[in-house]
């Protein structure tokens, strides 16, 4: 079974008016540069559903974003996805700095003698 | 300030994204803009004065089209600038979560009063250097001592002197020992005083002085570590005035 979308071919000066007011992510834009971005501009607290928690995981990590265990967000849309969800976890930015790699080095010193240090740098050191 | 829970017991808050009037900070106290004042909907409380209280801030908005971040939120009205939007914790219902200064800026430690004279029915802390406003119908909580972890209602407040608790002290309380005190009792207080930034309480003043807010439960750790969770009495959808 293929996927047919349906694309509206007239548009009314209503619609037109709503996509300048509220505009799209460009196309050029992919959606993970987009959340990447976000994230990058340090909101403090962002609303992400479970889908997008585990699709932008990586990111979500290595900017310094943690899910707190217990807050919930109800009644709000995903921050990335826009899609509105019943009980959206809550990610908040972690208020110590990213370790750098001299911490990364101390870590790897302290517990990991003989692995690679690749497989233990999940955040952004810059 | 943050919320830790509602009053049902949940953990799950309404966050939404507001216009602001005023520059504002995470974590800020904010209530809802009066009419013809500002461009925006919210802007920041007063230390002694949270009428129609909104809620905390908890970042910047996602909605806001350059970002913004957390920290500071500027609001400016020149055209070409960053709107500022914010995100805040709207339910009326919220316990929030404050901590105790020593003083009108934030990360003051408590004053720790050290007693200078013995009680041996438990009921009388005698000291000199106990704070200066009055806390008749606050809390104490002793730090060290026979009664280390425990707290107790203060009922007589006399200003570098003493103060007297109705319900003692179960065990004697001896020279030297440490009490921890504020002007918060859960259910009984009517106001709180925040700090300078409105980020935390100032548990200095006096007893019933600040804005409209009721304590639910005191948090006691220590001198830099003990919160007051309080409720907002004047909500901007729940209005006391």
């Amino acid at each position: 079974m293929s996927l047919t979308l349906i694309v509206p071919g007239n548009w009314s000066k209503v619609d037109q008016l709503l996509s300048r007011r509220f505009p799209r992510r460009k196309a050029t834009i992919p959606p993970a540069s987009w959340v990447e971005e976000l994230m990058e501009k340090r909101f403090g607290c962002l609303m992400i559903c479970n889908p997008c928690s585990v699709k932008y995981r990586d990111g979500i990590q290595r900017w310094g974003y943690a899910r707190h265990p217990d807050m919930k967000a109800s009644g709000n849309a995903c921050d990335f996805c826009k899609k509105a969800v019943p009980i959206m976890a809550l990610y908040f930015k972690e208020e110590h700095p990213y370790p750098d790699q001299q911490q990364y080095a101390r870590e790897k010193e302290k517990w990991l003698r003989g692995y690679s240090a690749h497989q233990f740098q999940t955040r952004r050191t810059n | 300030m943050y919320p830790v829970k509602r009053l049902d017991g949940s953990t799950n808050f309404h966050l939404m994204d507001f216009k602001i009037s005023a520059t504002v900070i995470q974590d800020q106290a904010v209530i809802g803009s009066t009419a013809d004042a500002g461009g925006g909907h919210i802007t920041y409380a007063a230390t002694n004065s949270r009428v129609d209280m909104v809620g905390s801030v908890a970042g910047a908005s996602s909605s806001n089209p350059d970002g913004g971040g957390a920290g500071t939120l500027t609001y400016s009205a020149t055209q070409g600038d960053t709107e500022g939007l914010v995100r805040v914790y709207v339910n009326p219902d919220a316990v929030y979560r404050a901590l105790m200064n020593g003083g009108t800026t934030n990360g003051t430690a408590l004053q720790v009063v050290t007693t200078t004279g013995a009680s041996a029915n438990g009921t009388t802390i005698t000291a000199t250097d106990t704070p200066e406003n009055d806390l008749d119908d606050g809390v104490c909580f002793c730090l060290t001592g026979a009664n280390a972890g425990l707290s107790r209602r203060v009922t007589t407040f006399t200003a570098n002197t003493s103060w007297v608790v109705t319900v003692p002290f179960p065990r004697a309380i001896a020279i030297g020992d440490t009490f921890l005190i504020c002007p918060f009792s859960p259910l009984v207080t009517i106001a709180i005083t925040l700090t300078s930034d409105l980020v935390a309480a100032d548990a200095t003043v006096a007893f019933g002085s600040g804005g409209t807010a009721r304590p639910l439960m005191l948090v006691w750790n220590g001198a830099t570590d003990s919160y007051v969770d309080f409720v907002a009495r004047d909500h901007v959808f729940n209005e006391l005035s």
